[in-house]
């Protein structure tokens, strides 16, 4: 039974392993492809989503097989909750990575507006954020997970930035606005991205530390 | 946090052997308490000391088991297991007895004789453990001819007829099938409301649902003592910890 | 899996054939035991049947050589010897089963226990002896009391010994399920523990009282036997089992057929004890 149990655990966690390495991979796809401009990197990711949407299925079912037949508690029962929550992030940024290639696609030309708007740097930390998440995960390390939470800061700030940069330059000349949507879009989805590599973070640090830091700083900042 | 029994650095001796090792627990008022742990720690023995069973085998303690305050380690054992009643893990209703004489012999056997005083009184008891339905049109049957799990519910009804300020449950669902099991657990959050109640249980499941406050007990000692979700979620301890998940020895 | 396991073979045949002889000893064993009895119940039904009449319960003996009359003072004087007996051996009897059980597990415990089984084994002529010794002797005549105390002193191991077992196999939960709910102990013991193991007490009182009412040896030497109606408790007194002796060995044809009849009427009396206990005993409740 103790066996049965930690080969289910097991196998959950290689699930959940396997799914963040193609969504990884993807990822990185799209941001080369926007990085270098060479739009054909981008084929394929839409159909490799398909294997994801297949994982998230999966990890679905294995998470309600573990708690229906072995009831687990304490670390076993937080370890299934947060995968179910990694879960559904990794699904998640594999969709957002699928529409950053559609706009890669639509505005990949457009060179200098994104070397200008500092769109790769932010898309590249996103990145790291997710890669340090899912590293975290692996390595059950809740320091490099903190340190994503950290980074998400960071985004948020470029996000801002771009957003008025794209604005103004749509406002100078009304050529950029159809680049300059695709941009914004795109910088909205990246943005998404962060936040879905902090959410995974948090809820490793819940697997771990049996602690919730999600919402933290906006809780303690009013007053709750 | 009203405090019912308070135990004090207890010691618990068969014959030379101690089996319990420096035991202090404050036990709250109206909480239900789960004493979980391995075969062999030492659970039973603790609630047996609670109303001075352990002696009845041949044991003896040393410390201080304080019920509101009063030392009952040095009060009359009789008295004191008015105060504190017991449900044993096998339904022991006694046979030669009907179901109506089960409930009302605590009270005939402490000096109430009136039958007036009993009828009103085993049928309160036999309600409160929700028994009453299923029973009150055969109150002549014998006690030992009800299903097991209405045989425990007598069993609780017995001893709520002493009217008990706290009840000792010594694995009492252990030996019933799962709905029976589901309503001993429904009457014991039931019971809470008027009753302190401390409970022996094997079964983790049932610590969980039933209980608020959940002790550790390991090897004659106390590991751990804390909230039940804590222990369930994120207990302090590792022995706990591994405890809980199943993955101890 | 080869399906040649299901295959009896010469292990299996010898194992189905020692199993039906040994099947078959125990049949004719317990065959064998009944043959007794029922030559006991063929010979005393037989032959007794015949001065069973109400005669012999209500009228006295005849003198010799009169042939009729009955033994209505044996059948009283059985009843009044096993009473004295009963009012003796049942009390001490239980008291001492209970005794052992619930609190003898210690060097006197031990001892009576001891001293009980030793006392289960003493002929019953010995005990009459005694009997005879320490009352008969004393009050200078023989007496219905003094056969009552010899039947007593025979009852009390029988009854001892079952109380005890019959005590030992009540749970030990039931004694912990009456001390928890503040019931002294002595109480527990009295109405929950020995009302629990009351039907197995009333069978080894039953089988007391049917060892003393089919003792003769002790009776010899004590109550002695009389040939008139007494109830009188200081006085000589008839018996069945008396009777039975004396008739028995009497030349007179007449007697020894009245000896079967006593025999009858003795194992009768037994069973209607017996069936007595048995309705006295029944269960207020339907088990299972």
């Amino acid at each position: 039974m103790q066996e049965h149990f930690s080969q289910e655990i097991e196998n959950l966690k290689t699930s959940l392993i396997k799914m963040a390495s193609i969504v990884d991979e993807q990822v990185d796809k799209v941001i080369t492809a926007l990085e270098s401009g060479d739009i054909e990197l981008c084929k394929g990711v839409k159909s490799k989503d398909l294997e994801v949407d297949a994982y998230d299925n999966l990890i679905q079912t294995q998470c309600e097989n573990i708690l229906a037949l072995f009831q687990p508690v304490a670390s076993d029962l937080r370890l299934v909750i947060s995968a179910i929550m990694i879960n559904n992030n990794l699904e998640r940024c594999g969709d957002i990575a699928v529409n950053i290639s559609q706009r890669v696609k639509k505005a990949g030309n457009e060179r200098s507006l994104i070397t200008e708007s500092q769109i790769i740097d932010m898309a590249r930390t996103a990145q790291s954020m997710l890669k340090n998440a899912i590293d975290s995960f692996i390595k059950n390390d809740t320091e490099l997970a903190s340190n994503v939470v950290a980074s998400d800061e960071k985004v948020d700030k470029l996000n801002k930035q771009i957003f008025s940069f794209l604005v103004a330059k749509m406002q100078s000349n009304n050529e950029f606005i159809e680049a300059s949507t695709h941009l914004i879009v795109m910088s909205r989805n990246i943005e998404r991205l962060a936040d879905h590599a902090t959410n995974i973070a948090e809820n490793l640090v819940f697997y771990v530390d049996a602690q919730i830091i999600a919402h933290r700083k906006k809780l303690e900042r009013s007053g709750n | 946090m009203e405090i019912k029994i308070s135990v004090k650095n207890l010691d618990a001796f068969y014959g030379k052997n101690k089996v319990l090792h420096n035991i202090s627990i404050d036990i709250p008022k109206n909480k239900v308490l789960a004493i979980i742990g391995p075969s062999g720690c030492g659970k039973s023995t603790f609630i047996r000391c609670l109303n001075r069973m352990h002696e009845v085998v041949g044991g003896t303690i040393k410390g201080e088991i304080l019920l509101d305050g009063e030392d009952l380690t040095k009060t009359d054992p009789v008295l004191l297991r008015k105060r504190v009643g017991m449900v044993f893990q096998k339904p022991n209703p006694f046979p030669s007895m009907s179901i109506f004489d089960n409930v009302a012999t605590g009270l005939r056997l402490n000096g109430v004789r009136n039958k007036k005083q009993i009828t009103p009184i085993v049928e309160k008891c036999l309600k409160q453990s929700a028994l009453w339905d299923e029973v009150k049109d055969q109150l002549n049957k014998s006690g030992a001819n009800i299903s097991g799990g209405q045989q425990q519910r007598l069993c609780i009804a017995r001893t709520l007829a002493v009217d008990p300020e706290v009840i000792l449950m010594d694995e009492p669902a252990s030996a019933l099938d799962p709905i029976s099991t589901t309503k001993i657990e429904d009457l014991i959050f039931q019971l809470k409301k008027d009753y302190t109640i401390v409970i022996v249980t094997h079964n983790m499941q049932q610590a969980a649902r039933v209980s608020d406050y959940t002790a550790f007990f390991y090897m004659g000692k106390l590991i751990e003592l804390d909230e039940t979700n804590k222990i369930f979620t994120s207990p302090s301890n590792k022995q706990t910890e591994d405890y809980v998940r199943g993955r101890f020895g | 899996m080869e399906n040649g396991m299901m295959k009896p073979d010469f292990f299996f045949y010898r194992k189905k054939i020692t199993s039906f002889i040994m099947m078959s000893l125990t049949f004719i064993a317990a065959l064998a035991a009944i043959i007794p009895l029922v030559l006991i119940f063929y010979y005393t039904i037989s032959k007794g049947i015949t001065y069973l009449n109400l005669d012999f319960f209500v009228a006295m003996p005849k003198p010799v050589g009169e042939s009729g009359g009955g033994m209505a003072n044996a059948i009283v004087g059985t009843l009044i010897l096993i009473g004295i007996g009963g009012a003796i051996g049942i009390p001490v009897g239980i008291m001492t089963g209970t005794y052992l059980s619930e609190f003898g597990k210690n060097k006197f415990g031990y001892v009576v226990r001891f001293l009980t089984d030793v006392l289960s084994g003493i002929p019953s002529i010995v005990v009459g002896v005694v009997a005879y010794t320490m009352i008969v002797v004393p009050m200078k005549h023989f007496s219905a009391l003094a056969g009552g105390i010899a039947l007593g002193i025979l009852m009390i191991p029988t009854i001892t010994r079952t109380t005890e077992e019959m005590i030992k196999l009540v749970p030990q939960t039931l004694r912990e399920a009456g001390l928890a709910l503040g019931i002294p102990k002595w109480k527990t013991t009295l109405s929950i523990v020995l009302k629990s193991a009351w039907k197995g007490i009333a069978t080894g009182v039953l089988l007391g009282l049917s060892r003393a009412a089919g003792e003769t040896a002790p009776l010899l030497f004590t109550a002695l036997g009389n040939r008139f109606w007494s109830t009188s408790i200081g006085q000589p007194i008839a018996s069945l089992t008396v009777y039975i002796y004396d008739y028995a060995k009497s030349p007179f044809e007449d007697w020894n057929q009245q000896a079967w009849t006593a025999a009858l009427v003795l194992i009768l009396l037994i069973s209607l004890l017996s069936l007595l206990f048995r309705v006295i005993t029944r269960s207020k409740y339907k088990t299972n």
